[in-house]
């Protein structure tokens, strides 16, 4: 390791004091905090590459105590911190404005406790929601959300941005699943609520999920587990138009059935998929659903029989069913593939996340297909129908300003559009750094002003991932008008 | 069906300067009632007739130093301290239509002051519901629903209030009015600010407008509650029940001879069990007789041998019934002596949250320590409430040292739901703030937190003082 | 955390001929943005599930090699212990979506930057001069490195020694490897250069000796010889083949292990071969990569030699094995190898030939795409990540149960057997095709009551 004391000298380029470095190191340990800059460059951005800051060191804190130990010296010394997982958020929820700690919470991996019977675990949070899921494995018991990324996100993450997935019109969200949580404060005082309910309390759980690390920094979750569904139906089913996909939708709903996964694919992505993969897959279709019913094997064929007399209501070039693992596995595979598809296509990609009133999915669509025209971009979709929830995925080349430019703004208006027809700017990945200056569209002065109440009550001094979610002056003066390559700003 | 209010006469007061709101009197958006509450410090209930007069009143009784007090159905009144300092009461009444129903998207937005029965009805159109049980249907509004929160049977299948909220406006201590969360299932932009103002009684703000998420009728529900002999049983069925992959909407004991007089005109219960295992399903008519069957399968010889059926309206009578549970001796009048009052006894409602496990443990305790109680045991959620007769002057002893002691022993919380007006008991007894855990730091943190949420959004304490957790 | 640094201040002198080298030697430069920056490689990554540090998972070290590239970062002592502490076990080219091909970034970069002066020791210049490139790649060498060892274990005093502690005296890099050796037993004889079938031929097939493999497992061969036999092969071994030249290419001797391949290349092609059988994981990876790795005028016939290479589970799966007559029962559990999982993406077959062997019961191992920290010659290099690896992949095994722990590589063998060892547990280690060669010879491998790891 190298010593600390030889070594920072004014080009060696730590903010931090000396002082704050050593203290840091006689918390965590020597070994975990890292302060040299070449250490420092993989930490200034996650999965939004387009924005990047430099933090001026990073911890490894290994339990709650540490985590504590850790916030006093920041609030002490005055240094902005900012906890990370996995670095997976696809909106720059981990990059650190303005510099500062990053505090990362990846050593934090066990899993506390499983109690079955009243439906809980307890995990750190840095547990990765498919270790939590491998645990459970023959429990008959999952924890129901399901974010893409859940081979790699952390638990605490997921808290963090309040992860969604493809099932979440029927199992809800993560805040639905977060029975207690055990959280650090701004000045290292640790605050528990939960996991049995107190009718005493406000809901602490539910404001802090959801709330980015800009209230707390979790370290501990209660989260509830949902009983396995008995049986499964799973379709895909091929519509000559979004229209016609979108209608089948709605009257499915409309006909009392909650399908666990609801996912639709436009001409784009599939043309992508085929170019990639090459699956032989029909490409004179407008959209893809698939479709999966879960439940009681008692109710589930009545379930499909409605579904499928829905889909063919509403023109639907092909049906496949699936009778067994494998064939489910392959029916959900031109899903699955959608974002690797991508990747192979091109050298950059941004995945968008806006949601509207269900109804207004074809509308939402049309648009993007009108600005992926105007802006010259391919925009291909993918979409959580069931919710609503649209992810328009742009390709570019990040090395190019002039195509990123693009993309920004192409971006943002795919977003206007969507708070227009009365949705939100994101549905699951979270405000980061990409939405912030969108914020200011879809609530008024009002509303933020109420958001910034809040945080002032957990994090008074402000020192708790400054600038992020409910944008301030401090986030114009550190984003500029839009975020940019190339380092600290 | 639906009971319009009582009209009552309606007249300006005089009040002396202290009290004098500019707002009122001045124009007709502030309609003002006299009316009184025993829990209340007022005498007048003040009803905007919008969001804006609403706010501007807030605003102006934040200047001048009054309390509001915001009521809606008036079911759960004692349900809280006694406020502390004079001022209006403020009831939603005119502001109770349907803002927007967009049947397909699964939401509803409304005005707070429709009543639960109201909406219910408006949803029944198009075969969808809030699966939430609500005490006292008819009189008990949207906004007093999300205020207190109140767990029902239904919720060890669909969860509570805070599942469904979507997005509200609000007007908060200051007069400000705020719009949180969306109109949409799906919202990760921002803080989830609406999950405060559930079940806190209003004291960070009022609620205008909530956006819910809705579900599905199901087309069939069979309830069946079978007389027991002792708690043990109960432990036994539901233990061996929760080995079948089946998941039940209502699983409660009903304890104690109060439950055949609420059955009212339901078939009557049996005469001689002490208590009753209620358990109940929904869904398509495949599912419901393969829950039905595997009831048949899995619970004791001793319990299947009498049971009474409810199906359908009937069944939905009888959860509404269970969930009307901690309203039932509101209905009287105060003052009337029934088995629970009389000999400087009073009656009041314990409500403890526990782990699910729990439950009927602390059930057993509770009628060891005060025999001839009824209860109500939500056995899957993990709620157990019980209406006990206690001598006034043991009250606040009682309830925090013997009660209290039992609920943190495992690590549960404890509420007093109800007392009648004019019984002394402190703001903490009722809320639990006291004893035990006064180490627990973090808890203790906890509030602290929850005080500085208050100071941001209600600083010059307005809204309910005294009444929920903070001074 | 593995530090290999004599200092840390960036060579500012030493940057452009860094670059230079990296120019020359390294990647092409269009592989760096493949990667989408996703982040999902990192938990499959074992150096980023032991420290939770972004440096040290693929997509950090990736985004550190695209940044010296592009000349935001200089290579130093720190960007090159981040790229070192990489074990290259390419379990992240499995679990990307996007299909980054991250061993053809990572090992020309190493490799690069190893043509650079580089600061040793005199310890570490003679492990790599003298033992790893000196000894370990010729198979007699180190059957000869090996004897005084094999007459100390014989002679019962090696395990004493070892007991009390004389090893430690040794110095460090040779500890290590002393730290690896397992139980030798009796030496067998040489193979001879030819074997043929048992009944009628259906394939004729060469069989790859490798160096460290022939020199400790020799027993492993010979198992192989028979069942292959068994499966009706006619097995070829050629006496002049040689080490697949995987050590040479992986510290940065990229022309020895050219002219290694080229002699393996010779060795192999006068048979008229139907494929040839490589039995451990990571020679079969270096011989099926060997079209990669040098741009001359011998890429055709390392085409054809490469596309002829198969690893034995591979092999004998699709040829289809007659039934094994023995019963083994034994609780059993299978190791996915790095370099036979990821980088030949084999998983299946192992299984289900293990799978036809009667009365054995497998149980799946936790983790088993995790590395154990062999990676070729890492644990040597990187000691304290490769025990902490290796201490992980036991108890893993351990908490399935099984008395047997089957991996199909050398380097996993003896990272394993080492800290079956250490750790006096009751399991043994070996070679799915030693229990397969057991069933036909219907015995029953000395497991459970001897807890000495059998040759």
């Amino acid at each position: 390791m190298p010593r600390i004391n030889d070594s920072i000298t004014e080009g060696q380029s730590t903010k931090l004091a000396a002082e704050a470095i050593r203290e840091l190191c006689s918390v965590v340990g020597e070994q975990n905090v890292l302060w040299h800059p070449s250490d420092l460059m993989v930490y200034e951005c996650d999965g939004y590459t387009i924005a990047k800051h430099r933090p001026d060191a990073v911890v490894f804190p290994s339990d709650t105590q540490q985590v504590a130990a850790v916030a006093r010296i920041c609030h002490r010394h005055k240094i902005p911190m900012l906890p990370r997982g996995a670095g997976t958020s696809l909106a720059g929820g981990c990059v650190p404005l303005g510099g500062g700690l990053v505090i990362m919470l990846t050593r934090m991996t066990r899993i506390l406790e499983i109690d079955l019977r009243n439906r809980f675990a307890v995990v750190e949070a840095g547990v990765r929601n498919t270790q939590l899921a491998r645990a459970l494995v023959g429990s008959g018991y999952h924890f129901a959300p399901d974010p893409s990324s859940q081979t790699a996100s952390t638990i605490g993450g997921n808290v963090a941005t309040n992860a969604g997935g493809p099932h979440t019109l029927k199992y809800g969200v993560t805040v639905n699943h977060v029975l207690g949580v055990e959280a650090v404060l701004a000045d290292g005082s640790i605050v528990q609520h939960g996991p049995v309910v107190d009718p005493g309390m406000l809901d602490l759980c539910g404001v802090l999920t959801g709330s980015e690390g800009t209230l707390a920094i979790v370290t501990k979750i209660w989260v509830r587990l949902t009983p396995l569904p008995s049986a499964l139906r799973t379709l895909r089913v091929a519509f000559p138009t979004v229209e016609d996909a979108t209608e089948a939708v709605s009257e499915i709903i409309a006909a009392g059935l909650i399908p666990a996964a609801l996912e639709l694919m436009d001409r784009g992505i599939l043309e992508a998929v085929e170019a990639a993969f090459q699956f032989g897959f029909p490409l004179d279709v407008g959209a893809v659903l698939v479709i999966e019913l879960d439940g009681e094997e008692a109710s589930l064929e009545e379930e499909l029989q409605i579904t499928r007399r829905i889909c063919e209501r509403w023109n639907a070039r092909e049906i496949l069913l699936a009778n067994s693992p494998e064939e489910r596995e392959r029916l959900w595979k031109c899903r699955k593939s959608a974002v690797a598809a991508v990747g192979r296509l091109s050298p950059s990609y941004c995945i968008q996340d806006g949601v509207v009133p269900r109804t207004k999915l074809p509308q939402i669509v049309k648009k993007v297909q009108k600005i992926s025209q105007e802006f010259n971009i391919r925009i291909v979709n993918v979409a959580h129908a069931g919710d609503g929830n649209i992810h328009p995925i742009f390709l570019f080349d990040e090395r190019e300003p002039a195509q990123v430019d693009r993309v920004l703004e192409a971006g943002r208006q795919v977003l206007e559009e969507c708070i227009a027809l009365g949705g939100s700017i994101t549905a699951e990945h979270g405000v980061g750094v990409e939405k912030l200056h969108l914020m200011r569209e879809q609530y008024r002065p009002e509303d933020l002003t109420a958001m910034r109440r809040l945080r002032e009550a957990f994090n008074p001094d402000g020192l708790l991932t400054p600038g992020k979610l409910v944008p301030d002056e401090r986030s114009l003066e550190w984003l500029g008008t839009y975020p940019r390559i190339g380092g600290a700003p | 069906m639906c009971e319009p209010l009582s009209a009552e006469a309606a007249k300006k007061s005089e009040k002396n300067e202290r009290f004098s709101i500019p707002s009122i009197g001045s124009n007709s958006r502030l309609t003002v009632m006299a009316q009184s509450c025993p829990y209340l410090p007022i005498d007048d209930i003040v009803e905007p007739a919008d969001e804006t007069s609403l706010a501007t009143f807030i605003a102006e009784s934040a200047g001048k130093g009054n309390a509001i007090y915001p009521v809606g159905g008036q079911t759960f009144m004692a349900l809280g301290a006694p406020g502390t300092r004079p001022g209006y009461g403020v009831r939603l009444d005119r502001l109770r239509s349907l803002v927007d129903y967009p049947a397909e998207d699964l939401t509803v937005t409304v005005q707070s002051g429709m009543r639960i029965c109201e909406l219910d009805a408006l949803l029944r159109e198009n075969n969808q519901r809030l699966p939430v049980d609500i005490p006292q249907p008819s009189r008990a509004t949207v906004g007093g629903a999300i205020a207190v929160n109140w767990p029902g049977p239904r919720q060890v299948r669909y969860g509570t209030l805070r599942d469904y909220v979507l997005g509200m406006r609000v007007v908060d201590g200051r007069g400000n009015r705020i719009f949180t969360g969306a109109r949409v299932v799906k919202n990760a932009a921002g803080y989830n600010l609406h999950r405060l103002y559930i079940g806190s009684l209003g004291t960070l703000g009022v609620v205008t407008e909530v956006t819910l998420m809705v579900r599905p009728r199901p087309p069939v529900h069979e309830l069946l509650v079978f007389p027991i002999a002792n708690l043990q049983l109960a432990a036994q069925a539901v233990e061996r029940f929760f080995e079948t992959p089946y998941q039940p909407s209502v699983l409660a004991v009903l304890v104690g001879r109060r439950w055949r007089a609420e059955s009212g005109d339901l078939p009557s219960l049996s005469s001689s069990a002490p208590m009753w295992l209620a358990v109940g399903f929904e869904g398509r008519e495949g599912e419901v007789r393969a829950a039905l069957e595997a009831v048949k399968r899995s619970f004791p010889a001793e319990v299947l041998r009498e049971h009474a059926s409810f199906s359908n309206e009937v069944a939905d009578k009888f959860a509404q019934t269970i969930a009307d549970f901690p309203t039932a001796y509101q209905a009287r009048s105060e003052g009337e002596s029934d088995e629970l009052s009389g000999n400087g006894k009073v009656p009041i409602l314990l409500r403890a949250d526990l782990l699910p496990t729990d439950t009927l443990n602390y059930a057993e305790r509770i009628s060891q320590l005060v025999p001839e109680t009824n209860m109500l045991v939500l056995v899957g959620s993990g709620v157990v409430q019980a209406w006990i007769s206690i001598p006034e002057h043991a009250l606040g002893d009682r309830v925090d040292k013997e009660f209290g002691h039992a609920t943190r022993e495992l690590s549960g919380s404890l509420i007093v739901g109800y007392y009648p007006a004019g019984t002394r008991l402190s703001r903490s007894t009722i809320w639990g703030l006291t004893g035990g855990n006064t180490s627990d730091v973090r808890r203790l943190m906890a509030h602290q937190i929850a005080r500085r949420i208050k100071e941001q959004f209600d600083p010059q304490n307005v809204l309910n003082p005294g009444r929920y957790i903070f001074d | 955390m593995e530090k290999n640094l004599a200092n840390m201040a960036p060579e500012a002198g030493n940057s452009n001929l860094a670059q230079e080298a990296i120019r020359k030697w390294g990647p092409d430069p269009a592989i760096y943005y493949q990667c989408v920056h996703c982040g999902l490689c990192t938990a499959a990554c074992p150096t980023y599930t032991e420290l939770g540090d972004e440096n040290e998972s693929p997509r950090g070290r990736i985004y550190l090699m695209r940044l010296v590239h592009e000349g935001r970062l200089a290579p130093d002592a720190r960007v090159k212990s981040h790229l070192e502490l990489c074990l290259d076990c390419r379990a992240c080219e499995t679990a990307c979506p996007s299909g980054v091909p991250y061993g053809r970034i990572i090992e020309p970069f190493r490799n690069a930057l190893h043509q650079l002066p580089q600061k040793e020791s005199l310890w570490q210049r003679f492990l790599q001069r003298w033992v790893l490139l000196g000894v370990f790649p010729y198979r007699k060498r180190i059957r000869l490195a090996l004897s005084p060892v094999r007459l100390a274990q014989r002679l019962k005093i090696y395990w004493s020694l070892e007991r009390l502690g004389l090893f430690r005296l040794l110095p460090k890099p040779l500890r290590e490897m002393a730290s690896l050796v397992p139980e030798l037993g009796r030496s067998l004889p040489p193979l001879p250069a030819f074997l043929p079938a048992k009944g009628r031929p259906k394939a004729r097939v060469g069989l790859f000796l490798g160096c460290v493999a022939d020199g400790i497992f020799r027993g492993v061969h010979w198992a192989t010889a028979r069942v292959l036999q068994q499966a009706g092969c006619d097995v070829v071994i050629p006496e002049n083949q040689v080490c697949c030249g995987a050590i040479h290419f992986h510290v940065g001797d990229s022309e020895t292990a050219r002219h290694l391949a080229d002699a393996n290349l010779a060795a192999f092609s006068a048979d008229g071969l139907d494929a040839i059988v490589v039995n451990h994981a990571g020679c079969g990876a270096m011989l099926k990569e060997y079209p990669h790795h040098w741009k001359d005028d011998h890429q055709e016939a390392r085409r054809q030699f490469a596309a002829k290479i198969r690893d034995v589970n591979e092999f004998l799966d699709c040829l289809g094995i007659p039934p094994p007559p023995g019963r083994i029962p034994l609780k059993a559990t299978y190791h996915d190898a790095c370099h036979l999982a990821h980088a030949q993406r084999i998983t299946a077959a192992p299984r289900r030939l293990l799978a036809q062997i009667p009365g054995l019961e497998i149980r799946e191992l936790p983790e088993s795409e995790i590395c154990c920290g062999s990676a070729g010659t890492y644990n040597l290099l990187h000691p304290r990540m490769a025990d902490r690896l290796g201490r992980r992949k036991l108890e893993n095994i351990l908490a399935t149960g099984a008395e047997v722990v089957l991996a199909s590589n050398a380097g996993c063998l003896l990272q394993i057997m080492r800290e079956i060892r250490r750790a006096k547990a009751p399991v043994v280690a070996m070679h799915p095709i030693e229990l397969l060669d057991y069933a036909y010879r219907e015995e029953c491998p000395p497991v459970g009551n001897n807890r000495r790891n059998s040759r």
